[in-house]
């Protein structure tokens, strides 16, 4: 598939850290990664690994008094962090839709479907009251519900789990938006809807020309969907590559713990080996690599992206080799 | 059909309860010590002439009220005459037949719209209260509604209209505003249910008990709305701060506020029978105060019954309300 | 929210019409009863630091001297008017004035306050100790006394308590005094509530594990009740009794309001406010007293009320 290079979404040294009283909170330390046009990142990491807060905060949508955000993140050229509230109110829905992984909370449970998926569209003004209805009915065939003209005036606990993760989908893409975040958007559901929702979300990227952001903790599912793969954890980047190349040669231990993390789960064993520190450990101002047992020598900031010999695109955290030299790291 | 049964359902239980009521009433006004006679005859003297005109009294209200009956006859006779929405005539007034339905007719408007003028106060002021208390969280805003809204549940609302209208007294006097604020509205009326005016104050001192509990409760749900994942929903697509909480917050915020309102609408329409004369309002509370000290048996049993069912109907209502309001609650939740 | 807090049971829930019957909740946490862990000392400081509940301590402290110690030093009199010193305005030597009849105001207003609070204790103490034994009855025994009671319970929350309250003082001979009749009509009006309110603690505190340990070692049910049972209950009653008597207190001074509570010239806070009503824009002080008195003492009470409430595990 050829592309423009272009990125839709290019974030740059992004840092994102919440001052309070207790104490500053590192979520997010210098993390650069770009969104394909038409393409599919899949950020990768465990809880707290600050991916959903580097995607959220420039979106807008942590409102806080104590966050602090730094760095740049353009989407088509335009500066996020540089926007106020209404521009980057402005863009969301309408240019940038959401899927979140609690379908039933995220949904108002005493608003119709139909109210809630027009919703958007009437606000930004594509459409008028009287085309609302119809709107909303193309949406959710077009995300796959049966019998949308019954289904529109339905409430939310009517539907089932993929059902409502289904109507998420149509409300994210009820403005047409060209960048998709889905954050952990088939956690909650079972392994089959899963892949019916990843498999919609597939063909809404080729018919609408979406580029996509999906957020998971699941390695595997990330490598079978994406084509840019970015690996977070203890708020910084790990590794990130397209997805072949971080499976054909992972270069950081931490993602080649993920990968075996996921094989050796399926045969019933347990790597004994765990990550040195939980993340809030790192949020808490220790500095070096997240990923490093503790004592190691302080740096200033989390990362210090390399990029793998005879790869290029293929970027991998450089701060580790200086603590792990045996593990072959430094190739 | 499962709302029709339910429907059915609690109304058949309201019947047994008013029922138990009304028969409670009959039974206690049997024992009350100093009945209807035992006043007349204070009244018509103790001697010849006065004692006769006692007994021949007395032998006209067995006739007509059929004071000899057993009390299952009188209370199932008064339930048969309810049915055809007759009450019978007041002791007071033997010889007018439909009396009672008369004196209800025309004060059950009076109670209610002074109860609803007040919910409606307690909700148009409590809700963007609460709302903006929420949203002004643990700053002096806060601080200050809440504990207003503190004296507003704690003071009943005859202390309340007092120092309210002592209050604007004072107001209007020192700062002249003089004849173009009608002082009137504020007053407790000399006479009568004059007009719409006589009903502000009462309807606001009624109302800040609802009001102070509406704009509690309000606060703390619209906080535990916004902590809720719809509302980033809601936040995605782009719309304004206010628009949130409006067009997505507030109504499931309204579910808790909606289950202190049947009681508190409920506390509105009895307490009328505390404020009423008060105020002089010529409600349902009030004649049934006057019913009481005159020992007046029909009518006393009447306006029990008729503010008693008006409760349980209310309540009924709300419960009802709930479920426009909140899609989720079916029938069987409600018991 | 959190299970554990949905699963406490609310003292004020004695004075909800229509609440469900507090069930015991499964599988608590098994926990010693706070009084054995903190005492009294402890539960002091907690309320200590409720601002607003030091500030209703002092000024009831203030007003039951007043009211009760105020007629031992002073000549207060309640009856006797000046007939030469009517609707005199506040001055030094009637700082609240006087009314119609020449009476001083600060005195009737301090027998109001007397007779609000001792009717409130009363009746209060009435209801809690009908209500009380007849909840710990039904929720230690349960079976079909238990349901006859629920039912019957029940049945006293469809009632509209106003309206049973006056229907009861109608029913009281007239021959005693009306405090006592007070006592008797608030008391039946409120045992209900406080029934469930004992029952639910006494099954909550029933199936606590360490109350069956205390079983499986032998002790009889005296001794579970006197050092298990009572002092889990203990904390959410005091909270329910400390509500309760402002509650009494609006009762009383509602019913002397309508002519069937404390009669004229026994002052009480509705009656006065009802008198001084008539007069208010002409003379406000005959109305104004009274009514703050009144407000601020139904607002002291509640103070308490909430600063128990902290003590006690109802903090919000």
């Amino acid at each position: 598939m050829e592309r423009t290079n272009d990125p839709v979404l290019s974030v740059r040294n992004l840092s994102v850290s919440f001052a309070d009283a207790a104490g500053t909170l590192h979520a997010v330390d210098d993390v650069s990664f770009d969104v394909p046009e038409g393409g599919i990142l899949g950020v990768v990491g465990e809880s707290g690994s600050g991916k959903t807060v580097s995607l959220m905060s420039t979106m807008g949508m942590i409102e806080s008094s104590t966050m602090h955000v730094s760095g740049s993140a353009l989407f088509r050229g335009r500066d996020l962090l540089k926007m106020d509230f209404a521009e980057r109110a402005a863009l969301r829905g309408r240019e940038i839709g959401f899927v979140f992984q609690n379908p039933l909370g995220s949904l108002n449970p005493v608003m119709r479907i139909g109210a809630q998926i027009a919703e958007a569209p009437l606000f930004h003004g594509l459409i008028n009251r009287r085309q609302a209805r119809d709107c909303a009915i193309s949406l959710l065939e077009s995300v796959g519900v049966a019998n949308p003209e019954r289904r529109l005036d339905d409430y939310p606990h009517q539907f089932s789990g993929g059902e409502r993760q289904r109507v998420m989908i149509a409300i994210a893409i009820s403005c047409g938006p060209r960048l998709l975040i889905c954050d952990e958007p088939t956690t909650a559901l079972d392994v089959t809807v899963e892949r019916k929702i990843l498999e919609l979300l597939f063909s809404l990227r080729d018919r609408r020309n979406l580029s996509i952001v999906f957020i998971t903790h699941d390695l595997t599912v990330a490598m079978n969907f994406a084509d840019e793969i970015s690996v977070m954890y203890g708020g910084a980047i790990m590794e990130r590559g397209s997805a072949l190349q971080v499976l054909s040669n992972p270069a950081h231990p931490y993602t080649r713990e993920l990968f075996s993390a996921n094989m050796e789960v399926g045969k019933g064993k347990r790597r004994g080996e765990e990550p040195a520190g939980t993340p809030a450990e790192f949020f808490r101002g220790r500095e070096g690599c997240p990923f490093e047992p503790a004592g190691g020598p302080p740096f200033v900031s989390r990362s210090r992206m390399r990029e793998v010999e005879g790869e290029p695109g293929h970027w991998v955290n450089d701060l580790h080799r200086y603590t792990l030299e045996t593990d072959g790291v430094v190739a | 059909m499962e709302l029709l049964k339910f429907v059915v359902k609690r109304l058949l239980a309201i019947v047994v309860s008013v029922a138990c009521v009304v028969a409670l009433t009959f039974a206690m006004m049997r024992v009350v010590p100093s009945d209807y006679f035992a006043q007349m005859e204070l009244r018509y003297g103790a001697n010849t002439a006065g004692k006769q005109m006692l007994d021949q009294q007395r032998e006209e209200y067995r006739r007509i009220f059929h004071l000899d009956d057993p009390l299952w006859k009188q209370v199932g006779r008064y339930f048969v005459r309810v049915m055809k929405w007759d009450f019978g005539p007041s002791y007071k007034e033997p010889n007018e037949p439909h009396k009672i339905t008369e004196l209800v007719n025309a004060k059950f408007p009076v109670t209610l719209s002074v109860a609803l003028a007040g919910m409606g106060i307690a909700l148009l002021v409590g809700v963007p209260l609460g709302v903006f208390a929420a949203l002004r969280r643990n700053t002096w805003v806060d601080y200050l509604l809440t504990s207003a809204s503190m004296v507003g549940q704690v003071v009943p609302p005859y202390v309340l209209a007092v120092l309210l209208t002592l209050f604007f007294a004072v107001f209007v006097r020192n700062f002249q505003i003089g004849d173009s604020f009608p002082l009137a509205w504020l007053a407790l009326p000399s006479e009568g249910w004059g007009s719409w005016k006589n009903a502000v104050m009462p309807a606001i001192a009624l109302g800040a008990a609802p009001m102070a509990a509406v704009a509690r409760y309000i606060r703390s749900s619209v906080l535990e709305t916004l902590d809720q994942d719809f509302v980033r929903t809601a936040l995605s697509k782009g719309l304004g701060r206010l628009r949130v909480v409006v067009r997505h917050a507030l109504r499931p915020s309204l579910v808790p506020v909606v289950t202190v309102m049947g009681p508190q609408l409920g506390y509105m329409i009895v307490g009328s029978v505390l404020v009423e004369d008060l105020f002089r309002l010529q409600g349902l509370g009030s004649l049934f105060v006057g019913a009481i000290n005159e020992r007046d048996v029909p009518l006393v049993i009447t306006s029990t019954f008729i503010l008693a069912a008006t409760v349980m109907l209310v309540n009924l209502v709300v419960d009802l309300l709930y479920m426009v309001i909140d899609p989720r609650i079916r029938p069987k939740d409600l018991g | 929210m959190e299970p554990e807090e949905s699963s406490v049971i609310d003292p004020l829930d004695a004075f909800r019409p229509g609440s469900p019957t507090a069930e015991p909740p499964p599988g608590l946490p098994a926990e010693p009863p706070k009084s054995a862990r903190t005492g009294w000392r402890h539960d002091f400081r907690v309320f200590r630091r409720h601002k607003p509940a030091v500030a209703g301590l002092v000024y009831v402290v203030l007003l039951l001297l007043a009211s009760f110690l105020g007629p031992v030093f002073f000549d207060m009199d309640y009856e006797k008017g000046d007939p030469l010193q009517t609707l005199v305005s506040p001055c030094a030597a009637h700082p609240f004035g006087t009314d119609q009849q020449g009476r001083d105001i600060l005195v009737r207003n301090l027998h109001a306050a007397r007779n609000a609070m001792i009717v409130a204790v009363v009746s209060v103490v009435v209801g809690l100790v009908v209500g009380g034994l007849i909840g710990a009855f039904s929720g230690y025994v349960g079976g079909a006394f238990d349901l006859v009671v629920m039912r019957l319970v029940d049945v006293m929350f469809a009632f509209p308590q106003i309206l049973l309250l006056i229907l009861l003082l109608v029913a009281i001979p007239d021959s005693m005094d009306r405090r006592i009749s007070m006592f008797v009509a608030i008391g039946v009006t409120s045992w209900a509530g406080y029934a469930r309110l004992v029952r639910g603690l006494v099954i909550q505190a029933k199936n606590e594990d360490y109350v069956e340990a205390a079983r499986c070692l032998g002790a009889t049910d005296f001794h579970v009740i006197r050092k298990y049972i009572l002092p889990n209950i203990a904390g959410p009653v005091i909270v329910a009794v400390s509500f309760g008597i402002p509650s009494a207190m609006m009762a009383e001074s509602g019913m002397s309001l309508i002519g069937l509570g404390l009669r004229p010239p026994m002052p009480s806070w509705g009656n006065l406010i009802f008198d001084g009503a008539r007069e208010m824009l002409g003379f406000p002080h005959l109305v104004l007293w009274p009514s703050l008195t009144f407000a601020l003492t139904l607002l002291a009470f509640t103070f308490i009320g909430d600063g128990l409430g902290g003590v006690y595990g109802k903090d919000k």
